[in-house]
């Protein structure tokens, strides 16, 4: 049945339904805005199950692909057509499927974007706003997992900075409409760059011929870019066949890459690039930082994989040192700032920082098992932080703080959310049992083939690690009790069923890593192909 | 790396193929012990047992005696294939083990609360299994192997009768307690045995399994034998004082204390039987656990020697414990105030916290104080920079664009100055 359904569309554009149907219920309905929002959210979760049930992880390439031709724009007119060509098309093409790298990802959103519509009930103003951009953005990070051509992914990039913007900027804290700004300016910057770089991808190695036609056509298509990119002889790379006009010569390789890894480090964050996150985690409502931290960092690591990795692997090689020191001085860096916060979400700010450093050094290594703890460290971050702003939100809620001084002895009056509190604090030092263990382990085996004096000093972080995110849990839960954290009430029913739901991923991948990484290994053994490791 | 394994068997096989180079096999070893170093509280990392302590005596027995601290020193053993490789790292194995044997049984002479005392003795004793695994031989690695076992009935029992002690008077200061041995005789007599066994008393169970490390170090380790006998002197006056201050002497409590449930007796004394018996399994003319561990024929000497100085040194503890402790009470406290920088810095456990806080803590802080300092000024203040210089460009742009005639014109003739000059420092002075 499911065979003849474009399901990666309908999963796609599922949050459409529950934005036109809160479209027709009034404003000032909040009980029925939330009920329809928060269910709305769960088709899209049913339908990416369904895709994981489908899946065939030992498949080749994309899987579920869909292609229609969108724009097709012929150049002929305006360029000086090459000789034995009659024709010259731009096409653009709606061009979806997913393989082991997306698919989890996918899942991962509409997992996120569920639990944060979960604990999203305590907004206080303009729920039905809030909801709309809630799902809008759902369907842009959606879109960008599923992209298969690099104006899509483009467009879909930039879809999920608006929504974001007025999830900030309205429902935010006291500087929210100056973090809204900085988060729009910075990304903004970083969208500008990686447009660059896919217009030099697309004019240089997005062409393909049509022989009986005598046609020439350029597209976006990862696959036709990676194919040219790949073979020596297609004249992406060869000045002579084109008589010295616009070609990938190994400095505008090199060019693409440095503005690809600048545009996606910004999202990602790497350090220097990260002081726009830190604003957003401390001034954004907690339910749109799960899906920031949780999901909409990844997106800069997925990039890096993607366009990165697999289109640029020589650059990729010859860059892998300066990733790894990179993704060290993020590790460390993030850490020791960790350290001395006191502001519980600045603490997990900077964290994200350290944790986000292990994708760097994952992909750094080179090899599949460095590749794949990075992309393991997606998921598991992406779960472990949603976990820790689902808490952050309740605390925020019940007490009206997040600072560590005026929060403690909560063990007490909170006993169940501490206890979750203390789960994702050790699921994100890495305890054994739980996904960041096996994400941090599968890095650091992978660096430390290729640069053991690095992973060492990586290592160190690790410890470090350890220690703030003991500081702030054992501040928070133990000691004595603040005059906040007095007369609270335990978590609802709604808000601990996204808790239970979400550890008990942590759990299952940190026990049994392999449901992930064998969807994982064919894909990156793809993305790899041009490093070999 | 496909292919490559983790599990015993094959380290073993790879170790016995000689696949490690002697470098890289000191490297390993040296890192997993440090591992061990850590999770067995040995010296430097051995400030967080005694800590650990605050909980609950059944917990701390668990922690202290049998399971979680042995796991450091089985780590070693597990591994033991590539210690041998190494010298270097079978040096420091025991030069560390030698050294934290010797350095918590002198912090545990002078502490005050019971369970401190027996934790730092913990520490000291997981530091006699080390040196023993750093000797080297299979002989010595039998005898530590058979020291972690004895030693989890000893101090487990001892343990539990700090909790019963502690559950009777509350108190968990020697100096507050006293007297008990009227009141809770099942206590006082399995504490006894505890304390006789711990300091090495033959024929008890700790006797054998020390001595077998000391005969072991008298052969190849000279010098960390008098070390061990030392170590081993330190040991049983500790425990004499615990054991005279605590239940000898009179009693300081209120309401008269008596004795725990036999659901905390029971198996005080079953421990108590174990801590007599455990020797037996080892000892010279029975090699049964030898074997069992190493597969090997222990050729083990009776060494009349050691036996004769490792019980001379047990009993002289004691005896100096029954002098200071017992008969004259007030000479601890003048010693104290005659010795006083020894004594502050053995009761402040050799400042080594201090040091951590120091060396480690303090700096981090420090350095993470300055790192917010150049995350707040430097990098963010380097995007306040660019946007600042944007936003400058753009002014002057909008004010040049201002539609005034006058402006253009200003500008036109300024760039036609511009120009001239070129053109004429070119032309005629060779400039450009």
């Amino acid at each position: 049945m499911l065979d003849n359904l474009p399901i990666l569309s309908l999963l796609l554009f599922s949050p459409l339904v529950g934005i036109l149907a809160l479209l027709f219920v009034p404003k000032q309905n909040g009980k029925l805005i939330k009920w329809i929002a928060i269910s709305s959210t769960f088709l899209p979760l049913i339908l990416s199950i369904l895709l994981l049930v489908q899946f065939n992880a030992h498949g080749e390439g994309m899987q579920f692909t869909e292609n229609v031709r969108w724009l097709h724009i012929e150049l002929s007119k305006y360029t000086p057509v090459l000789e034995g060509i009659k024709h010259f098309y731009y096409d653009f093409s709606y061009s979806l499927g997913v393989d082991g790298l997306s698919l989890p990802l996918v899942a991962l959103t509409t997992f996120i974007t569920a639990m944060a519509a979960l604990s999203s009930v305590v907004i206080k103003k303009r729920w039905k706003t809030f909801y709309i951009m809630f799902l809008l953005l759902e369907i842009g990070m959606l879109g960008v997992f599923m992209a298969r051509d690099l104006m899509l992914f483009f467009i879909f990039f930039e879809i999920t900075l608006i929504p974001m913007f007025f999830l900030i900027g309205i429902w935010g804290n006291k500087e929210r409409e100056r973090a809204a700004n900085q988060f729009l300016l910075y990304n903004g910057i970083g969208s500008a760059l990686m447009f660059i770089a896919f217009m030099i991808l697309i004019s240089t190695a997005g062409f393909s011929f049509n022989e009986e036609k005598l046609s020439l056509f350029y597209s976006g298509s990862y696959d036709v870019i990676a194919a040219n990119i790949a073979n020596l002889d297609s004249f992406a790379n060869a000045a002579d066949i084109l008589g010295g006009a616009f070609f990938l010569s190994d400095g505008l390789k090199a060019l693409t890459f440095v503005l690809l890894l600048v545009a996606f480090g910004i999202k990602l964050p790497i350090f220097p690039f990260h002081t726009w996150m830190l604003k957003v985690h401390t001034e954004a409502p907690p339910s749109v930082v799960m899906i920031h931290s949780g999901i909409l960092l990844k997106m800069g690591a997925y990039g890096l994989f993607r366009f990165g990795v697999y289109m640029f692997p020589e650059q990729t090689q010859s860059w892998a040192m300066a990733l790894a020191i990179l993704g060290v001085i993020n590790i460390v860096y993030g850490a020791i700032l960790a350290l001395v916060q006191k502001e519980l979400k600045l603490v997990l700010a900077y964290s994200s920082i350290s944790h986000m450093g292990i994708v760097l050094l994952g992909i750094a290594s080179l090899n599949i098992y460095g590749m794949q703890g990075a992309a393991y460290q997606l998921i598991s971050h992406g779960l472990i932080s949603a976990l820790m702003f689902l808490i952050v939100g309740m605390m925020q809620e019940r007490t009206g703080t997040t600072e560590l001084d005026r929060l403690g002895g909560m063990a007490k009056t909170l006993p169940f959310i501490s206890g979750v509190f203390l789960i994702a604090g050790m699921a994100s030092l890495g305890l054994p049992a739980t996904s960041g263990f096996v994400a941090e382990f599968l890095a650091f085996l992978g660096l430390f083939d290729k640069y053991p004096v690095i992973a060492i000093v990586g290592t160190l972080g690790i410890v470090l690690t350890a220690v703030y995110v003991l500081r702030a849990v054992l501040k928070i839960t133990f000691g004595p009790t603040e005059p906040a954290v007095e007369g609270l009430r335990d978590a609802r029913y709604i808000e601990s069923a996204p808790m239970v739901a979400l550890v008990a991923l942590i759990l299952l991948l940190g026990i049994y890593p392999a449901v992930l990484t064998d969807m994982l290994n064919n894909a990156l053994h793809l993305i790899m192909r041009g490093i070999g490791g | 790396m496909p292919g490559n394994k983790l599990d015993f068997t094959s380290i073993h096989n790879a170790v016995s193929a000689g696949e490690l180079t002697a470098g890289i096999a000191t490297a390993i070893a040296i890192l997993i012990f440090i591992g061990a170093v850590g999770k067995s509280g040995q010296f430097p990392l051995h400030t967080w047992l005694p800590d650990a302590m605050e909980g609950p005596t059944p917990i701390s027995a668990l922690i202290h005696a049998a399971t979680m601290v042995a796991a450091g020193v089985y780590l070693v053993a597990r591994t033991y294939d590539i210690f041998l490789v190494s010298e270097a790292a079978l040096e420091t194995v025991a030069l560390i083990g030698g050294f934290t044997a010797i350095f918590a049984a002198t912090i545990a002479v002078v502490q005050k609360d019971i369970k401190r005392i027996l934790a730092y003795s913990t520490v000291s004793q997981l530091g006699y299994m080390m040196f023993a695994m750093g000797i080297g031989t299979w002989a010595a690695y039998s005898a530590g192997l058979f020291h972690l076992l004895t030693h989890a009935f000893f101090k487990a029992l001892l343990f539990l009768g700090a909790g019963s002690v502690i559950h009777a008077v509350h108190e968990q200061n020697i100096f507050k307690m006293g007297g008990l041995g009227k009141t809770m005789k099942i206590t006082t007599i399995t504490f006894a045995i505890g304390t006789l066994a711990l300091s090495g008393v033959a024929p008890l169970s700790g006797f054998w399994s020390k001595d077998a490390i000391l005969a072991q170090a008298y052969e190849h380790q000279p010098l960390l034998f008098w070390v061990g006998l030392t170590a081993a002197f330190f040991t049983a006056f500790y425990m004499a004082r615990l054991f005279f201050v605590v239940f000898a002497g009179k009693s300081q409590a209120k309401h008269a204390p008596h004795e725990s449930p036999k659901v905390m007796t029971v198996p005080l004394l079953v421990l108590a039987v174990l801590a007599v018996i455990a020797g037996f399994v080892y000892f010279p003319g029975n090699e049964f656990l030898g074997h069992w561990l190493t597969g090997m024929e222990m050729e083990e000497h009776v060494n009349w020697v050691v036996i004769i100085l490792s019980n001379l040194a047990a009993l002289g503890g004691i005896g100096l414990g029954y002098f200071l402790y017992c008969k004259n009470r007030e000479l601890p406290e003048n010693l104290a105030t005659r010795f006083r920088g020894l004594h502050t810095t053995l009761t402040n456990k050799y400042f080594i916290d201090e040091a951590y806080e120091a060396a480690a803590v303090k700096p981090l802080a420090g350095f993470g104080g300055v790192l917010q300092v150049f995350d707040r000024v430097i990098v963010e203040g380097a995007v306040k920079l660019s946007v600042g210089v944007m936003t400058g460009i753009n002014r002057i742009g909008v004010r040049l664009q201002n539609g005034q005639t006058q402006t253009y014109g200003v500008i036109s003739i300024v760039g036609i100055v511009v120009i001239l000059l070129w053109f004429v420092g070119r032309r005629f002075l060779n400039v450009g």
